[in-house]
């Protein structure tokens, strides 16, 4: 019989592993960046939601994985939605993440605050205190993938809205470059929709997020060796869907390209401007 | 044009569950599942977001802590390999176990015998919400004797543990899934309980997540240690893992009058320079710590 005789309470699990709570919570705060404060708020709000309605969240857990696992998931969800609280419907993009905080803090600005670049630069530089130059801020921020946010205003505004360029070829250009961006977008799409699930989800952890095989091996259970092999086909057959549905072979090799830019060289991110 | 950096979403709705995600990301979700739940997280924002943050923590603590669910293929051919060592081994060598000393490391390492903290035992309440008579200690026992049946084919042997297994498991609340496991290799035949034996290590894994880790170590330790002096297997004394949880367990005590005192002999009789001149009796101190501690 064991020493420990007691049942433990849904208290008692929620104490034991409490430390773990933690971990997880400033992992992913530091994993997206969130300032210090925000940081200190998610936590708190956290356990409060863990222990809210007699620890619901533990009581609901069945043991179809391990608990830790469980909780780590769980605290995935409350982590977006306090995002969802804390900046609307706003994310940064992966490239974003991948420059740091400055990149995070640079992006919301221009996309969630939908402030000119200048403006941004200016605040990074003083309310911030961030201690980089505004030619290196506007370096950084064209490493950012070109996104929009969606804005809501009404028609008499819009009527009296200048066009933000006065220059007719830079519209034919943008008005190119959209179209050129909505067709690939489409076979993308479509070409994503003939790999397996699983096929997908290897590939977006790799280009997406820059994940290594073996760190997808290691996700997946899968063994490495063989995965090498089945990104490689993965991505040759996701080429060739593209070539068929038209796609320039060039436009292709781009868009599978892997997605670490080399310090200072501007590329052009595109992204759908759905807001998420 | 648009690079890779981004995902066309498609939203899909009908997301699964948190434990669903760590289900899947543990490899514990029905094979039928599996391609299912993989789909929807490729391309749903939310639900790629909770797996690819799931995964980044657990690599961040350790990468050899995420789960590592062998492909199908891989497991019928160590299921392969496994029964036909088992088989040979069996055939060649008396004794017939398999070394003792080699799957209850695996199982003191995955339930984390070497920094077990003060944990609580896990429900153990039937249904009229009394504390259950066993305890993790009694679960560990059958674990290695589960374990060791099964390698060896002999599922006529098995079974009567693995069901037991099952029902403490069941009265363990929120065990279902394991329990379940324990019942589908009680029925398995001759030729197919082999391949659960090297999941009877994983569930011990999984359950010294939950149970009270120092108890289910010793319990699995002493069954363990009674097989090895049983089959005079004196590599498992050498090993200073398995001394260091008879010091540990020395060290806390109170594990009841008569298991103290089976614990104190196992330590008078363990075995100097691998050689024990007594083995029976030093079995026999393993089997008074059992009789001890399992009612």
């Amino acid at each position: 019989m064991s020493e420990h005789g007691a049942t433990p309470t849904p208290e008692q699990v929620f104490l034991a592993q409490l430390p773990l709570i933690e971990r997880v919570a400033r992992h992913t705060c530091r994993r997206h960046h969130l300032p210090v404060q925000d940081a200190e708020e998610f936590e708190s709000a956290l356990k409060l939601k863990l222990i809210a309605d007699d620890y619901a969240v533990i009581r609901k857990f069945q043991g179809r994985s391990s608990l830790s696992t469980f909780l780590t998931a769980v605290i995935q969800h409350f982590f977006l939605d306090f995002l969802d609280h804390l900046w609307g419907r706003w994310r940064p993009s992966a490239q974003a993440r991948r420059l740091g905080p400055v990149a995070v803090e640079l992006e919301r600005m221009l996309t969630a605050d939908d402030l000119p670049l200048g403006e941004a630069c200016e605040l990074l530089r003083t309310n911030r205190r961030i201690g980089m130059s505004t030619d290196e801020l506007e370096a950084l921020a064209a490493l950012l993938p070109a996104r929009t946010a969606r804005r809501f205003a009404s028609e008499e505004a819009l009527v009296g809205l200048a066009s933000p360029t006065d220059h007719a070829d830079d519209l034919v250009e943008r008005s190119e470059r959209d179209r050129l961006r909505s067709r690939i977008e489409a076979a993308l799409g479509r070409a994503l929709a003939e790999l397996s699930g699983e096929d997908r989800l290897i590939l977006r952890m790799n280009v997406q997020e820059g994940q290594t095989v073996a760190a997808i091996a290691r996700a997946l259970g899968l063994e490495p060796k063989s995965l090498y092999r089945r990104l490689e086909q993965v991505r040759r057959d996701l080429r060739e869907a593209l070539l068929r549905q038209g796609v320039r072979a060039g436009d292709v090799d781009e868009l599978l390209e892997t997605p670490t830019p080399p310090p200072g060289r501007p590329i052009l991110h595109t992204r759908p401007s759905n807001g998420v | 044009v648009p690079r890779l950096d981004w995902w066309p979403d498609d939203e899909p709705g009908d997301c699964p569950d948190p434990e669903t995600v760590a289900a899947f990301i543990d490899g514990r979700l029905a094979a039928g599942d599996r391609p299912r739940v993989a789909g929807h997280v490729s391309g749903c924002p939310r639900c790629y977001e909770v797996f690819s943050g799931t995964v980044d923590f657990q690599e961040a603590q350790d990468p050899s802590a995420v789960a590592k669910p062998y492909p199908p293929w891989l497991a019928l051919a160590a299921t392969i390999v496994l029964v036909v060592a088992g088989i040979v081994l069996f055939r060649a060598s008396r004794p017939a176990l398999p070394e003792p000393g080699r799957y209850i490391a695996s199982l003191a390492e995955l339930a984390g015998a070497t920094d077990a903290p003060a944990w609580p035992v896990v429900a153990f309440r039937g249904a009229s919400g009394e504390p259950h008579p066993a305890s993790a200690f009694e679960v560990g026992v059958l674990l290695v004797d589960a374990h060791a049946l099964a390698f060896r084919g002999d599922a006529a042997g098995a079974q009567p543990r693995l069901l037991r297994l099952a029902a403490l498991l069941d009265e363990a609340g929120f065990l279902g899934a394991q329990a379940d496991l324990c019942r589908e290799a009680s029925r398995a035949a001759p030729e197919a309980i082999g391949a659960y034996a090297p999941r009877m290590v994983t569930l011990a894994g999984d359950l010294g997540e939950r149970f009270d880790r120092r108890e289910l170590v010793l319990g699995s330790w002493a069954e363990a240690g009674r097989r090895a002096a049983v089959g005079r297997h004196a590599s498992f004394f050498d090993d200073s893992r398995q001394r260091a949880i008879l010091d540990e367990a020395l060290a806390r005590g109170r594990l009841g009058a008569d298991a103290d005192a089976a614990l104190a002999d196992v330590a008078a009789r363990w075995p100097k320079d691998g050689a024990a001149h007594d083995w029976p009796r030093l079995a026999d101190a393993f089997g008074a710590l059992l009789g001890a501690k399992v009612r």
